[in-house]
């Protein structure tokens, strides 16, 4: 784990560059590095065989940089002449911030280009915003064309989710689909609906999840292959 | 000799004498009948009619564990019917029924029969959507599940 001090104690590449000095850092070999690949989370969309067990224990966000303190290392990596970032994970596209930190990269002083390496799940919604804030190179990680062999190695699958009552009306459908892990918890369900659909997040919030016809809750685990439904709470019978 | 049990939703007007003569048996004196019934005054407030959505397939395995609880804490009551209607309801018309069937009704017929409407209000996925002069809108209900529900 990284530890830094406190932002406004770390001067101490800000000062030297101050007094007019350029530093630059070098490897044991006297090649001059400039190149920083910046890992923004452990959390990934996707569960690889390769990469990922299927419960996988996140480290708490908690023990990861906060967005200043990133911005602060990177200031810091800046002054000593950095002048190259790629962004990589986990997937650097789930951690909130994103767009904000390509943005503080892409004006540091020094920045000549930013990357990310993504498996482009969010690119859809992301690439935009991504370019504008200063992205200028993507790398996509796609382990195969061939869906039969994808599913083998990212044994991530369409969830079906029906939808009644409030929900069904709101959604404006009976069911919705959503690409998931193979198995997630109900917690994670919910979460990732209401990223899917934010109109709808404090419904859900507040929803109850059939798994199979049994009521379930946030820590019990679901399959892609189950039967899931979100409802309100009931208000059959006669009142 | 096995009691009979019917669980069903349907969409047709339900039929409480049929109900009850599918419940009784030659050892049952006593039969308690309860139906909810579309009220058409709340106070002020007026309803012109409900519609009640199911999801069918939780709601029939709901309805059967309502009776296994019923049956479980009521274990003198011989017959047991659920039976939520869906649909388009009119004032006054029976929305769901709980019919139970017992030697005597002191055999807690009329305490299963309550218990069997509490739980089903509770723990059945089947929700209404009120029609009033002004508009309609979904009624939500407030009992949260628990693990074991």
């Amino acid at each position: 784990m990284l530890s830094i001090p406190e932002a406004d104690t770390l001067t101490l590449p800000s000062s030297i560059a101050a007094a007019g000095l350029v530093v630059k850092t070098h490897d044991a070999f006297g090649r001059h590095i400039h190149y920083l690949r910046v890992s923004l989370t452990d959390r990934c969309n996707l569960r690889c065989v390769y990469c990922m067990p299927e419960h996988m224990v996140f480290r708490p966000s908690e023990d990861l940089l906060t967005d200043r303190e990133l911005c602060t290392v990177l200031e810091a990596m800046s002054s000593l002449s950095f002048d190259k970032y790629r962004l990589t994970g986990g997937e650097p596209t789930v951690r909130p911030g994103v767009v904000e930190i390509v943005r503080r990269i892409a004006s540091l002083p020094n920045t000549r280009e930013v990357a990310m390496t993504t498996n482009g799940l969010k690119l859809a919604r992301l690439a935009q915003p991504l370019k504008s804030a200063g992205l200028q190179r993507v790398n996509i990680s796609i382990d195969s064309l061939d869906p039969v062999k994808f599913k083998r190695t990212v044994p991530c699958a369409t969830m079906v989710i029906k939808l009644f009552a409030t929900l069904k009306d709101r959604a404006g459908a009976g069911e919705i689909t959503l690409q998931t892990p193979a198995t997630l918890t109900v917690g994670e369900l919910r979460a990732a609906l209401a990223a899917a659909h934010p109109g709808l997040s404090e419904l859900i919030a507040r929803s109850i999840v059939s798994v199979n016809r049994e009521f379930a809750f946030n820590e019990d685990v679901v399959r892609a292959t189950d039967e899931v439904a979100l409802f309100p709470p009931v208000s059959g019978g006669a009142a | 000799m096995t009691a009979p049990t019917i669980i069903r939703l349907t969409s047709d007007p339900l039929d409480l004498n049929a109900l009850q003569a599918a419940v009784t048996t030659p050892r049952d004196g006593a039969v308690v009948i309860f139906t909810g019934t579309v009220r058409g005054v709340t106070g002020t407030e007026q309803t012109v009619k409900l519609e009640y959505e199911a999801y069918t397939e939780m709601a029939l395995e709901k309805l059967r564990q309502v009776a296994d609880e019923m049956r479980s804490r009521f274990a003198l009551i011989h017959g047991v019917a659920l039976v939520q209607r869906v649909g388009v309801m009119q004032v006054g018309e029976p929305t769901a029924a709980v019919v139970v069937s017992a030697g005597h009704r002191s055999d807690g017929a009329f305490e299963a029969a309550r218990y069997g409407i509490d739980r089903l209000k509770q723990i059945v996925p089947v929700w209404k959507k009120e029609t009033r002069p002004d508009g309609s809108s979904w009624v939500e209900g407030d009992y949260v599940p628990t693990r074991g529900d």
